[in-house]
């Protein structure tokens, strides 16, 4: 049981990124579950084995830097409490905010993924725009 | 590849972007969190992306997506690479991990 292990956390701060593993961290999959949130998985069962979260203080502001790995815990422990493990999502089945609230938006492709062909994760699915050729994409997304 | 004093790499991506990738974030973090990610994955993820996506609930933010890992420990997942960008042509690698 995931409960049973450490909660190993550690904040860069340059970054802004948390990482907490239950135990050491090992090899795993990643899988957006809300924005900037990643939950850690590993196989067979998709069981979470740990978290990430991009700009941490941004979506928890702390006004005391001590109190950080703290509430970190705290926001950690919710998360895992909340997702022991990863839903399957299969292809077609993405929830309807991948298609239409994603705020990602692809500025380039190398042409050897053709749009559609894989879209398994909230990530790929929120592909909201294609630019080509890619300067314009890019001058275009700054705007 | 350019090398920093402090041994950080810097790597041209696609898009014309110089990110660093910054010893501590690579050693601390990255690698320390992420066993199964190499540097060199990390290099071609922006080097040579499948995609690069904008976010745009963040502007100064970019993605980078590596091609699909044919062989070995999760197969068929790929590198997603998190970049800040500094300025206009500059950035630092924010995190990276394996998806599906």
């Amino acid at each position: 049981m995931a409960s049973d292990h450490v909660l190993d956390l550690s904040y860069d701060e340059d970054g802004d990124v948390l990482y907490a593993s239950l135990g050491s961290p090992q090899a795993a999959l990643s899988y957006e579950v809300t924005k900037d949130i990643w939950l850690d998985y590993v196989s067979p069962n998709r069981t979470v084995v740990g978290v990430t979260i991009i700009n941490f203080v941004r979506h928890y502001p702390v006004e005391d830097m001590e109190q950080l790995l703290p509430m970190g815990r705290e926001v950690v422990q919710d998360i895992l409490q909340q997702y022991p493990s990863v839903p399957i999502v299969e292809r077609g089945q993405e929830p309807e905010m991948a298609n239409d609230v994603s705020p990602y938006v692809q500025v380039f492709t190398s042409g050897t993924y053709g749009f559609g062909s894989d879209r398994r994760t909230m990530y790929v699915g929120g592909v909201s725009h294609i630019h080509s050729p890619l300067e314009p994409a890019i001058s275009g997304s700054r705007s | 590849m350019a090398l920093c004093p402090d041994e950080s790499p810097v790597y041209a991506t696609r898009d014309g972007i110089q990110v660093t990738l910054y010893a501590n974030t690579w050693t601390r973090h990255i690698q320390a969190r992420r066993p199964d990610v190499t540097k060199s994955e990390l290099a071609l993820a922006l080097g040579q992306p499948v995609r690069i996506c904008a976010d745009t609930s963040f502007p100064n933010r970019r993605v980078y997506q590596g091609a699909t890992r044919t062989t070995g420990f999760y197969r068929n997942s790929f590198l997603l690479v998190v970049v800040a960008l500094t300025d206009e042509h500059t950035g630092r690698v924010v995190t990276a991990f394996l998806t599906e």
